[in-house]
């Protein structure tokens, strides 16, 4: 009996090896790639390379997003001159982490310099920034399924209807109602983005000889209401009008 | 519309006519004349060659280029005008050959013009018209304004005429038309002593480096514009004007960025050498919601038209408005400049009467001399503040003023150490999977629910589960029954018919299967089956198997499995009734 026990011990041992040693081999290079170009773009950034940080951070977010590399490259962005890319990268930042103090000033602070204004936000889309927009997704499905698991189970398991079930799938229940919103929101702000290019015309129809209304600003805010071929129809806080889709930069690429 | 309608028509259709020629047309070697070509069209129709051809010995540079527009009838005749600067150290005449050039698309040929050098001037000839630049200074720093002045003297006798179109050219410059003054003054310049065309103006560098700056305007004559003081003796000729584009040699204006070390509160751009009258108080003793103004009047040297007014400082106590400002007032200074008096005041309404002074108001200067920043802060002032009513407005924005920390200025943050959170741009609401996941917990949920919905039936039905399990039981039976009669095993054959008879009729009563007797069996059917052979197969069977189970005499072989097909009938019978 206690030979078999340590049998058992051992072999665990051994599995459980096995797998740390896979996990190195498969996560340990890749980790240490990133935090080597992570360092690197930081170098760059240092030394006064904005463009080449820039390339770096923009290679890194394409492969890896995260709340870090986007702010970096907002900066690296913003010492290059380009104020929309740069916005897009903060505002991207939020979108993964939105208690990132830093963006958000940076934000803040590029708005005030170059006189630029935020865009219009409805309450659900303002609830929708107080957590990453993945998690609102989750709360509603998870508060969803505890609190109809609060209803079927009871009654499988056999357990006594009692005040805290009930309270427990309200509480559940509420909390998914309540989170609606917020992700209703997070789906109305992906059509949310920037205009990339400095005196970006404004036009009447989606065509390359459409009339301009006007010209936008590098940075202005607006809403894409739909697309069309190469266009796409924006809203900004004054007019609306079709813009070319390169020269418009969405928060949440579609 | 109307305007231009009532404007008249620049005059485009009367034929081209081109002059050239050097001003003036004999020079010594070293000294410098103009190549001047003026040509009746306007100047954006004039394809001018970035090369002219001309003799090696002679160093051509283009200096300025002006248009314009004479009234001529009812018509406005343009004529533009394009100079060349030319040196040269050789002796001998030179001679820029007529060419070719576009005007309004059409080749228009520029004639030929003569230069003679010679080794010494004629000494009563006139010298030509000439315009000279003087900057105040050759050293300036970003945003500072300097004076300009543009000098024209007179050519023969007194006779002097008006300047048309002056321009301060270079890069990075901005020159200050609101700024401009003309005179007409006796003074000795260049060695000569007669009367002299001044025009002055500032103009305020707004790039750091080495600046070139030129002056250019058309004589006009006896024609000025604007006003103008005349002083000393002028001759001023009658007649129609001879506009002639006059250009200036280059002056260089070294620019300095303004040193940011040093810099002190309230510097709002001002550079020069500015002093503070004292700071007064509209009333010396107030209410709480009363308003007082501060008024402060600071000087400068020299002619300042801009000053801006220090914003005011956020306090918690105060509400204070933008300032208002009035002047520049210009004072004559009695050595020919001005100085300049600038007046601010700051209203003020205090929120509560805690408060004994007025708060401070920090203004600060550049000084280029010193180079260095001088503080002109407005001081607090001693003031009486008594209690009174503050309206809800000023409350809240006391409140909110005090909230606010005035010391927080946004920068731009450092870089962020790490990666930080990682995540998707892509939101789940917009992913298809997530919404097919949610199908696993549904149809969990649902199922659970079935069955325990089924589960709680079959409680309350128990027979229906008697039923299923016995025609399970039943078709197990069977199956053992075919076995037994296919291998001609009586024995097996006789008990599986008797334990089917029984699986099938135990739920009838309800009793255990094992609890039947061949009676039992027969009470399922009714008394004409009872009767008929099937009773007798029945009973048959039970005695058979109670035969060998128990008889000494076994069963005849044979007997048993001649029964199959009635049995397979009255089972058949007693499935159909579960």
């Amino acid at each position: 009996m206690r030979l078999a026990h340590t049998a058992f011990v051992w072999r665990r041992i051994w599995v459980v090896a096995l797998l740390q040693f896979l996990a190195g081999v498969l996560f340990s290079a890749p980790a240490a790639e990133v935090t080597n170009r992570f360092t690197a773009a930081q170098s760059a950034y240092a030394q006064g390379e904005f463009i080449t940080a820039a390339r770096d951070f923009a290679t890194m977010v394409s492969n890896a997003p995260s709340a870090g590399a986007f702010q970096n490259l907002g900066n690296s962005e913003w010492q290059s001159g380009r104020v929309a890319e740069a916005l897009l990268a903060w505002e991207r930042a939020l979108w993964i982490d939105p208690r990132d103090a830093q963006s958000r000033n940076n934000l803040q602070f590029a708005r005030e310099t170059a006189q630029l204004e935020s865009p219009d936000l409805t309450w659900g889309e303002i609830a929708s920034t107080w957590l990453p927009a993945s998690w609102w997704a989750w709360l509603a499905c998870g508060s969803l399924w505890f609190a109809a698991s609060l209803v079927v189970l009871p009654s499988v398991l056999r357990w006594r209807k009692s005040g805290w079930q009930q309270a427990l799938m309200a509480i559940g229940l509420g909390v998914f109602l309540l989170s609606l919103p917020a992700n209703y929101g997070a789906m109305t702000r992906t059509k949310l983005g920037f205009v990339l290019q400095a005196e970006t015309p404004l036009r009447l129809t989606p065509t390359a000889g459409g009339e301009a209304a006007t010209k936008l600003a590098a940075g202005e805010p607006g809403r894409v209401l739909r697309g069309r071929g190469n266009y796409l129809l924006i809203r900004t806080r004054l007019t609306s009008g079709w813009v070319e889709r390169e020269k418009f930069g969405l928060i949440s690429p579609q | 519309m109307q305007l231009m309608l009532t404007q008249p028509p620049i005059d485009i259709t009367t034929n081209i006519t081109v002059t050239a020629i050097f001003d003036p047309p004999v020079i010594t070697p070293g000294g410098k004349s103009t190549y001047r070509v003026t040509i009746n069209a306007v100047s954006d129709s004039i394809r001018w060659p970035e090369d002219i051809l001309a003799p090696l010995e002679l160093t051509l540079r283009q200096s300025a280029r002006g248009q314009i527009l004479q009234p001529l009838g009812d018509k406005i005749r343009p004529a533009t005008t394009i100079n060349h600067h030319v040196t040269t150290t050789s002796l001998g005449t030179f001679t820029i050959h007529e060419f070719k050039l576009r005007v309004y698309g059409n080749p228009v040929t520029v004639p030929a013009a003569q230069l003679q050098v010679v080794p010494r001037l004629n000494p009563t000839a006139p010298p030509p018209p000439r315009l000279y630049l003087e900057i105040a200074a050759t050293n300036a720093y970003c945003g500072q304004p300097v004076p300009v002045r543009v000098y024209m003297p007179s050519t023969s006798g007194n006779a002097i005429q008006a300047l048309n179109q002056v321009q301060v050219n270079g890069d990075g410059i901005l020159l200050d038309q609101s700024a401009v003054r003309q005179r007409i003054r006796q003074m000795e310049f260049q060695g000569r002593t007669g009367p002299v065309f001044m025009y002055e103006s500032t103009i305020t560098p707004l790039v750091a480096g080495r600046l070139d700056i030129t002056a250019q305007a058309f004589t006009a004559g006896n024609q000025f514009t604007g006003g103008i003081v005349i002083q000393g003796n002028a001759v001023i000729a009658g007649g129609p004007p001879q506009y002639l584009l006059l250009d200036s040699d280059p002056v260089q204006l070294e620019v300095e960025p303004l040193p940011r070390n040093g810099a002190l509160p309230g510097f709002t751009g001002a550079i020069g050498k500015f002093t503070a009258q004292p700071a007064r108080l509209s009333a010396d003793a107030i209410r709480v919601g009363e308003m007082v103004k501060v008024i402060a009047t600071f000087e400068s040297d020299g002619e300042t038209k801009r000053l801006l007014a220090p914003p005011p400082p956020a306090v918690t106590n105060w509400q204070i408005f933008p300032p208002l400002a009035e002047g520049p007032i210009l004072t004559p200074d009695g050595s020919g400049g001005f100085s300049t008096a600038v007046t601010f005041s700051y209203t003020l309404i205090p929120l509560t009467n805690s408060m004994t002074t007025t708060p401070a108001i920090p203004f600060s200067y550049f000084d280029p001399e010193s180079k260095k920043y001088v503080d002109l802060t407005i001081p607090a002032l001693p003031i009486a503040i008594r209690a009174g009513q503050v309206s809800g407005e000023a409350q809240a924005l006391a409140l909110a003023t005090a909230a606010a920390d005035p010391n927080k200025k946004l920068k731009l943050s450092p870089l962020a150490k790490t990666a930080g959170r990682t995540g998707t741009l892509r939101p789940l609401q917009r992913s298809k999977t997530f919404y097919l996941l949610q199908w696993f917990p549904l149809v969990a949920l649902t199922s659970l629910w079935y069955w325990d919905r089924r589960r709680r039936f079959l409680a309350l039905h128990p027979e229906i589960v008697r039923r299923n399990a016995a025609r399970r039981a039943l078709r197990r039976e069977r199956r053992v029954l075919r076995a037994a009669a296919l291998t001609n095993d009586e024995a097996r054959f006789a008990s599986s018919a008797v334990q089917a008879l029984r699986v099938a009729c135990a739920p009838h009563f309800p009793a255990a299967p094992d609890a039947l007797v061949g009676r039992d069996i027969l009470e399922v059917f009714d008394e004409p089956t009872r009767q008929s052979r099937a009773g007798d197969m029945v009973r048959s069977l039970f005695a058979d198997v109670d035969a060998v189970h128990f008889g000494a005499v076994p069963p005849k072989p044979g007997a048993m499995l001649a029964w199959q097909p009635e049995l397979d009938q009255l089972l058949d019978v007693l499935e159909a009734k579960l």
